[in-house]
């Protein structure tokens, strides 16, 4: 019994992945059944995970552990780390499977998106249980096949070429990665993950490991969308509407921020990643991202592109805190982690509302939006409030905790680079606010919300990121959490 | 526990009420005729006076509660937010009232909240809600110059917002959020205490109208709806002051440059607001520059707190005192305008009571504000007194240039309401001597010192004379045509800058341009690798 409850992380991961092999097997026609097996996943997997985040915090040990070649071993683990992401993607992918289930309604190639969709989960699962960079490394790479023909799915000529720049780079990510994996593991013969860094600092030379650690930083930054490494993420929001949410909030460039979390707290550790210099090295290129991608946004008129790009800035936030070292930075840089995925999955959502139900897709079309689908525009406002950091919104306690960490630990730019985001986010966000609240719409405007099945997972997404700024002192919030993990790290 | 449990729930449902209003005001006319009596609701939290209610779980750890300054301020809130809630129900047209009055209740729950709150957090929270909220007031009637109107305000509040967070975050990073208030944290202890403190007095200052930092008010006190404009002078500009006494070090020794600054500041500013304001031909335009130039009372006492440290509590008292009196007469007269011209009977018996008011009339508010701050000068500043007079026959002047401006020909429309302004009027007379005499029963019996007369009425005399020479001699032609915004009209004339326009230009060409030439090069990875290690060696050579 004690060996089953210490594998929930495998168990956790095994959910989704029983599911998409479910639901291959159900095919195209058997709506009933492939929806049932969703959501009884889904609402598995937010049971076991919520089994697991208690257990975290009593202090009990989760581990499952396979050798597949001497030396080599795949590993889960769960520490409080692991259940920051699982918790929010366990969330979130039932919010979306919701969403997902409304949105398709009646569309071609269903089998084939939710078995996909479920496996993409699944491997972000494994991304956040990995236990050390191997097993790291196997579901970062499952993530990006499975996202593949979600990026796709609609089959035109743009997606299919969005998809293959999708993959050019991720692989291309993934494969410098690999040869950074190897060579630490020749180097130091650990790959592993342990709080306050696993290698030890006298094991390779200071070029070498700075070397490796520039390889691995690369391989992650690719998914994480660092600038210059971020061309693929624009693009792909050709994708459908929940597999954009999905991807900008949990999965794919979380995976990438996610590892290079690992990278800095769990394998380099603060104080050798400082040493090597490398601390400012991330801190550098998320500042030049962060501003760099408010940038683009302002001049992209499309909906779900000027979101994109407010991702690959918003996403940098992490690194940012990571990056900038001491503790109240560290907390700033983890609590975005989940705040940007509800910020982010709501604006999605939202996004998907309009174009499904007036065919709204562009920033310009959004005269009086707000009369058109209130609320919509309600939880999308709540969204983008939270971006610019307006407290009492999640956002705010991001940029509180990060302005303070710059400061903390001498780095005064910090301010300016926040400063300087808060002021494009309201150049971005707040014109479409404008329109959608103040103008008229056009006189032939059809008015009407979106159905349930679309609004509700909107709604409710609000209401978390509302909550995760609101009520940041409550037990249990991201900030409580964050706070406990950090306690891990000082 | 239950002693503590009705104002922990006073202190919370009180500011969420508005809130929950919002979502109702499309679909329910009752929610819509309910909006104004929100506001009331605050008087709930009157009689906890002195009470702190922390809340750890809300934000980063909540502390109200109302405190002397709060007391007075929350009381002119509530007073000058009502009856201006019932002349926008009155008078803007119906069917803009529910956008109206979501913005309305949103920057009243943000500025009910300035005044209560006691932590940085939760202050900055409230502040920059009440900011933004009030855009929306601005722009409502969706011209371009309400557009306009609203840019200039949104680039200086973003700015004002940009300064205050900057010192938060120099506070934070050493002591967290910071508690404020009579037992708060010591912002004077701390690292960069001066560099903090002038964050915080030129973040403030934007909503206090500080010279330079004006720029924003002429042109949102004419476009905003007359309603929203009573409010944005009459309490809202008080954040500012709230803001000033939360967050400036008063009452600790060496601050004296940041107090000396604010002193000039304020005079500077007392003076050339008033010049500028009798050169404007539109009354509301007139009584709007009026507002920075009474913040001389102020500003110079806030100064004169850090300047003296020794005398900090009674100055920061006596510029609460002079913000409550401002208030209310000043959402008299911008309520007037209008009044004057749909009951010109009553304007023109009553109008003149406010106006004069502010020049410091006899027995009015303003001559109590003034000769109390008079009386409490520091015997080393009384080089004031003779500034302190010039300003008063300068704001004489002003007030007689705007009654001379109001539309008094307006027939007789029956059935306009005046119960709104007959409350400010009654308000503005009667409250701040009661505020006074709670606070120092002695300031009660200064009209009856001898002296009290000359010194109040010395200076309207003097501007009643100089106004009526001036009609003799009609200097008024030769007045200089100062545009609307002044300073701002100057940069525009000099140089014609665009400001960020919302929607801004796009500031990155997507089509063309070398941005677009690189990113379309990013395509092949291998280029954008090439370009990272570049960026990462030129890391390394820095």
């Amino acid at each position: 019994m004690t060996g089953v409850y210490a594998a929930l992380p495998l168990w956790v991961v095994m959910t989704s992945l029983v599911a998409a092999l479910a639901i291959f097997a159900l095919g195209e026609s058997r709506r009933h059944a492939r929806v049932a097996v969703n959501l009884a996943a889904a609402v598995l997997k937010v049971v076991l995970v919520a089994i697991l985040l208690v257990g975290v915090y009593l202090g009990h040990d989760f581990g499952f552990r396979v050798t597949l070649l001497p030396g080599i071993d795949f590993v889960l683990h769960a520490d409080s780390l692991t259940i920051l992401l699982s918790t929010l993607s366990a969330l979130l992918w039932l919010v979306t499977t919701i969403y997902a289930i409304g949105y398709l309604e009646g569309s071609p190639h269903r089998c084939r998106f939710f078995g996909f969709f479920s496996l993409c989960v699944a491997a972000t699962m494994g991304v956040a249980a990995a236990g050390n960079l191997f097993t790291f490394f196997l579901f970062y790479e499952l993530l990006t096949l499975a996202t593949w023909p979600l990026v796709v799915h609609r089959g035109s000529a743009e997606a299919l070429r969005a998809g293959a720049l999708y993959l050019r780079y991720t692989l291309g990510g993934g494969a410098v990665l690999l040869i950074g994996i190897v060579a630490l593991h020749t180097f130091t013969g650990t790959t592993a993950f342990r709080a306050g860094g696993s290698i030890p600092p006298e094991s390779a030379s200071i070029a070498v490991l700075t070397i490796v650690f520039l390889l691995l930083f690369v391989g992650m930054a690719v998914k994480a969308a660092v600038v210059p490494l971020h061309a693929w993420l624009p693009q792909a929001m050709v994708a459908p509407a929940p597999v954009s949410a999905l991807l900008h909030a949990v999965a794919v460039v979380k995976a990438g921020a996610f590892g290079i979390v690992r990278l800095v707290q769990d394998v380099f550790g603060h104080d050798l990643t400082a040493h090597l210099g490398m601390d400012h090295v991330v801190a550098v290129t998320a500042g030049i991202t962060i501003v760099y991608g408010s940038m683009r946004a302002l001049a992209a008129d499309d909906l779900k592109q000027r979101l994109a790009w407010s991702t690959v800035s918003q996403v940098s936030y992490i690194g940012l805190g990571i990056g900038i070292g001491g503790p109240l930075a560290l907390i700033g840089g983890l609590v975005h982690l989940v705040h940007q995925g509800l910020m982010k999955i709501t604006l999605f959502f939202c996004a998907g509302n309009l174009a499904e139900t007036h065919g709204i897709k562009k920033v310009s079309q959004m005269d009086g939006a707000g009369r058109r689908m209130p609320w919509t525009m309600t939880a999308f406002s709540l969204g983008a409030l939270g971006m610019i950091g307006l407290p009492p919104l999640a956002g705010f306690i991001t940029k509180w905790y990060l302005g303070t960490g710059g400061i903390e630990t001498g780095q005064y730019w910090v301010v300016g680079v926040l400063i300087a985001s808060t002021l494009l986010n309201a150049a971005y966000f707040l014109p479409i606010l404008a329109r959608a609240w103040i103008n008229e719409a056009p006189a032939d405007a059809t008015v009407g919300e979106a159905p349930a099945m679309l609004l509700w997972p909107a709604i409710i997404t609000a209401l978390f990121a509302g909550g995760a700024g609101f009520l940041a002192g409550m037990p249990w919030s991201p900030l409580y959490w964050v706070e406990f993990i950090a306690e891990l790290y000082l | 526990m239950s002693a503590n449990l009705l104002p922990a729930l006073l202190f919370l449902l009180v500011p969420l009420l508005p809130v929950a209003l919002v979502p109702l005001l499309h679909r329910s006319p009752r929610a819509l005729a309910a909006a104004p009596w929100i506001p009331p609701t605050a008087l709930l939290l009157l009689p906890f006076h002195g009470t702190v209610v922390e809340y750890p779980w809300l934000l980063l750890g909540t502390r109200v509660g109302i405190d002397n300054a709060g007391f007075a301020l929350v009381l002119l809130a509530v007073i000058v937010w009502t009856a201006a809630g019932w002349y926008a129900r009155r008078s803007l047209p119906a069917n803009g009232q529910p956008r109206f009055f979501i913005f309305w209740l949103a920057a009243w729950c943000g500025n009910l909240c300035v005044f209560i709150t006691q932590d940085a957090a939760s202050f900055y929270a409230a502040y920059a809600m009440m900011t933004f909220a009030a855009w929306g007031l601005v722009v409502h009637r969706r011209e371009a110059a309400d557009y306009r109107a609203g840019r200039i305000y949104l680039v200086m509040a973003l700015i004002g917002e940009a300064l205050i967070l900057a010192g938060l975050f120099l506070v934070a990073a050493q002591i967290g959020n910071a508690t404020l208030g009579p037992r708060g944290h010591d912002l004077a202890a701390i690292d960069h205490a001066g560099l903090v403190a002038a964050l915080f007095a030129a973040g403030f200052g934007v909503k206090m109208a500080v010279i330079g930092l004006h720029l924003w008010l002429p042109a949102t006190y004419e476009r905003a709806p007359t309603a929203a404009t009573a409010v944005l002078a009459g309490v809202m500009l008080k954040a500012g002051l709230a803001g000033w006494l939360r967050f400036l070090p008063l009452g600790s020794d060496g601050f004296a440059i940041l107090g000396g600054v604010l002193v000039a500041a304020g005079l500077v500013m007392g003076f050339y607001a008033a010049v500028v304001g009798i050169c404007q031909a539109r009354p509301k335009l007139v009584i709007a520059y009026s507002s920075p130039s009474q913040m001389l009372f102020v500003t110079v006492p806030i100064g004169l707190a850090l300047l003296y440290p020794g005398a900090a509590g009674p100055l920061a008292l006596l510029a609460v005192g002079f913000a409550v009196h401002h208030g209310l007469a000043k959402a008299a007269l911008f309520l007037g305008i209008d009044l004057a011209h749909d009951r010109p009977l009553l304007g023109r018996a009553l109008l003149w009571i406010p106006a004069l008011s502010l020049a410091g009339l006899p027995l009015t508010s303003g001559a109590l504000a003034k000769i109390s701050f008079k009386a409490h000068l520091p015997a080393t500043a009384s080089w004031l007194d003779p500034l302190l007079l010039a300003s008063s026959v300068a704001t004489t002047l002003l007030v007689l240039r705007f009654l001379s401006l109001v539309p008094w020909h307006g027939t007789t429309r029956r059935g306009t309401p005046a119960a709104h302004w007959l409350l400010l009027l009654v308000a503005s007379l009667g409250l701040p001597w009661l505020l006074y005499g709670l606070n120092e029963p002695f300031a009660l019996l200064r009209p009856f010192f001898p002296g009290y007369l000359a010194e109040t009425l010395g200076p309207i005399v003097l501007g009643i004379g100089l106004a009526l020479l001036a009609r003799r001699y009609p200097v008024v032609r030769l007045l200089p045509a100062i545009p609307p915004g002044d300073l701002l009209a100057l940069v525009y004339r000099l140089q014609r800058p665009r400001l960020p326009t919302m929607p801004p230009a796009p500031a990155l060409p997507v089509g063309a341009g070398w941005i677009a030439t690189t990113e379309r090069h990013l395509d092949l990875l291998t280029a954008a690798l090439a370009l990272w290690l570049g960026m990462l060696l030129v890391l390394f050579l820095l």
